[in-house]
């Protein structure tokens, strides 16, 4: 059924070098409308690289970004010209991110971070961001903290109002960047069940995650990443339990496996 | 010392010279500074070399020989232009040559605490930004700018409680503010004790005014973050 | 127009007796200021409440009140004070502008060095002095041997910050006759009637003068430390860290920014 609908985002031989160093050597994939990917692998493997790519906070060396039928050279973005920097404004809005360290806006409160997206992007007015504000602070169980501001808030608690900052400007598409890998152990549980909850809403979402656990249960779909290719893509059982699993896919697991017994 | 009560009011009016001064002076050196402070961080070789030369200069100079500088450079270039268009030169006002002299000198500390504010905001912040397709203008206008000037108010207090002391000089080159009145006071009545201590308790009260300000402004700015 | 003035020898003999002074005060007021703002300091940490109370008065007023005035306090309104016009003190002190001005920048920078020793005392970890206690040292060989080398070092570039605006606050003191550099400057400016021309020889001693006492304070750093870590060149140094927004909640760290920056 997937496969007649045309992929809510299709990514294109994207590579990227840091000098001399290439950290993406060619990575495609496509993620159809409503499918959650969970990207995995070592740190170094290029995962938030590619993210990073995919709404141009780094310029791709080479390659292709498509958002439905829109589609973004890897070049296009590298001159300043007006009207290219309005087109990449245009992507990112249809691209939500969700970043390792929150980055909340420190200097504003947790209802203010949610509004910024609609007025000074959508350019909505004054109320009907705040009533949309209000509205996704609820949706991720913040209401009662709307007026906090983020250093009030515990890791857990600004992570989700980062997220519900990332849904004020209706993305298409949900990029998380180890979302949950700076919260307190005990604090990433109420992260994971909100992206959960999005996940079963229907929402394209591409995961970079160490928690293997909602790789396998949440994601349609999992990425192993290795030295800046993808060495396994497929249903979570497939890469996380298969039998044609690579060595080095092995071995990351091995690791967790490792953890889980010990936890 | 009852010589000096007489005086008490002249003493103090010097007040609006003083904190005029520094007033106009503080607004100067943030102007300068903020200018300076694009030029470092920029990408052009020698508009970085002036400006961070600029910068090891006015920290060294003495702020008492940079305000002669500037007032008897001030002067010279006056009498050049009125013998050019033919006019009997102006005198030099102490508080024009005070006031450059005060902005230049800091905005050499001003455009070190911009930079310095700037470079303390963390890239995710701004990444943060950027990612829900806020534009570039938005990004330093909504963001880049507010936190700049959280970051700095702190030192930028600073500079103005120095310029306010420094402002003293100005006394010197004959700006009637409050340290010239109390040593006019202090010839009169041949009570320097006096007249000195007034002056003294001026700054301080002035002093005390400022800083008060500055914790308020400070508190209205935490954002939520425990004031030590 | 001012080359004439700049090749006179008259002018840079001037300057090197001018110099000689500036240094002179520099470093009496830096050491006895030192001394002075070290037992402040500890008055301010660990003294009792009365005495606490003194310091922090001082401190207050000290760095309230510009050095100018308190100059003029000190050299014209101190000796209207007729108990003081006799004796030693009036003698080697009060009557002599150099002695004058010793006096009144050691006062101001104990007042200053109180707060920047403070601070580096306060950077000293506890496990550290608690260290020293588990050995059984003695409270005061705790001070002597922990505190004081770590706090001191701890902060060597707020002490260098003194000594610079020390060397620059200097000036103040041809106001009342002392013939440091600036006031050499200013006899030679009226001797060959440019004013101009002598400032700006006496501004390149200065500038010299300060950057030999930054690459002092970077030398004695690498030398502490061992290895040749980059300095800081910021004369805001500590000051300039403007307590990191969201990174660490230190807004108001403003406090040890406050104590940082300071010209007279």
């Amino acid at each position: 059924m997937k496969a007649v609908t045309r992929p809510a985002l299709t990514v294109s031989d994207i590579r990227k070098s840091f000098g001399p160093i290439e950290v993406l050597k060619g990575v495609s994939f496509a993620a159809a409308p409503g499918e959650v990917i969970s990207i995995i692998g070592a740190s170094g493997s290029g995962k938030s690289t590619l993210l990073r790519c995919l709404n141009f906070l780094e310029n791709p060396t080479s390659g292709k970004v498509a958002l439905g039928d829109e589609v973004f050279e890897a070049t296009e973005f590298a001159s300043t010209g007006r009207r290219s920097r309005a087109r990449l404004m245009g992507l990112r809005r249809r691209m939500g991110m969700v970043f390792q360290s929150f980055n909340l806006w420190p200097h504003r409160s947790a209802l203010e971070n949610v509004m910024e997206g609609p007025i000074h992007v959508l350019g909505r007015s004054k109320a009907e961001a705040e009533s949309k504000a209000l509205e996704l602070l609820a949706r991720v169980g913040l209401s009662h903290r709307a007026h906090a501001y983020p250093t009030e808030l515990s890791g857990g608690q600004q992570q989700r109002v980062a997220i519900a900052r990332m849904l004020a400007t209706d993305p298409e598409v949900l990029l998380f960047d180890e979302p949950t890998s700076a919260l307190d152990p005990e604090l990433v549980g109420e992260v994971l069940a909100v992206m959960k909850s999005l996940a079963q809403e229907g929402r394209t979402m591409l995961v970079v995650t160490h928690e293997i656990a909602f790789a396998r249960d949440v994601a349609d779909k999992v990425i192993f990443m290795n030295q800046g290719q993808i060495e396994q893509i497929g249903h979570p059982d497939e890469v996380l339990t298969g039998e044609a699993r690579s060595d080095s896919l092995r071995s990351f697991l091995a690791r967790f496996e490792r953890d889980e017994i010990r936890a | 010392m009852l010589a000096t009560l007489p005086f008490l009011g002249y003493i103090v009016e010097g007040l609006m010279v003083t904190v005029g001064a520094t007033l106009v002076g503080f607004a100067g050196a943030l102007l300068i500074g903020a200018t300076l402070s694009t030029l470092i961080v920029g990408s052009n070789t020698l508009p970085r070399y002036v400006a961070s030369g600029y910068v090891t200069v006015f920290r060294a100079l003495p702020e008492l020989l940079f305000v002669f500088i500037v007032y008897y450079g001030l002067d010279i270039a006056m009498r050049a232009l009125a013998a050019r268009i033919g006019i009997a030169p102006l005198e030099i006002s102490p508080f024009a040559a005070v006031t450059i002299a005060l902005a230049m000198q800091f905005a050499a500390y001003c455009a070190e605490i911009f930079r310095d504010a700037r470079t303390a905001i963390p890239g995710g912040l701004i990444e943060a930004g950027e990612a829900i397709g806020l534009s570039g203008t938005k990004v330093r206008t909504r963001i880049v700018l507010p936190l700049m000037f959280i970051n700095a108010t702190p030192a930028l207090g600073n500079i103005f409680l120095v310029i306010l002391k420094v402002s003293a000089l100005a006394s010197v080159i004959g700006l009637e503010e409050v340290t010239r009145r109390a040593k006019v006071v202090a010839g009169t009545t041949k009570e320097p004790f006096g007249a000195f201590a007034v002056a003294g308790i001026c700054f301080l009260i002035v002093t005390a005014l400022a800083t008060a300000l500055q914790h308020y402004i400070e508190r209205r700015t935490t954002f939520g973050r425990s004031v030590a | 127009m001012m080359s004439d003035v700049f090749l006179m020898p008259d002018l840079w003999l001037g300057m090197l007796r001018g110099v000689r002074v500036t240094i002179a005060i520099t470093i009496l007021s830096a050491v006895l200021g030192l001394i002075g703002g070290i037992v402040l300091a500890l008055i301010i940490q660990f003294g009792g409440t009365t005495a606490r109370w003194f310091a922090r008065t001082y401190v207050f007023f000290f760095r309230g009140v510009p050095l100018l005035i308190l100059l003029y306090f000190l050299y014209f309104g101190v000796p209207q004070i007729s108990l003081l016009r006799h004796g030693p003190l009036w003698t080697y002190l009060f009557s002599s502008p150099f002695a004058t001005c010793v006096l009144a920048f050691s006062l101001n920078n104990a007042a200053y060095l109180a707060e920047v020793v403070r601070g580096g005392i306060r950077a000293i970890k506890p496990g550290e002095i608690e260290a020293g206690h588990a050995l059984g040292l003695s409270s005061r060989k705790v001070l002597q041997r922990i505190v004081l080398p770590l706090g001191l070092r701890n902060c060597l570039s707020g002490i260098a910050n003194e000594v610079i605006f020390t060397i620059k606050a200097s000036a103040v003191a041809s106001i009342i006759t002392v013939r440091d550099l600036f006031g050499e400057a200013q006899r030679i400016g009226t001797l060959f009637s440019d004013n101009l021309t002598p400032l700006i020889a006496a501004g390149i001693f200065y500038v010299i003068l300060v950057q030999i006492v930054e690459w002092g304070t970077r030398f004695l750093r690498a030398y502490m430390h061992g290895v040749s870590k980059p300095v800081s060149n910021s004369v805001l140094d500590r000051g300039s860290r403007t307590a990191p927004i969201s990174q660490e909640p230190s807004l108001t760290e403003s406090q040890a920014i406050r104590t940082s920056l300071h010209v007279k």
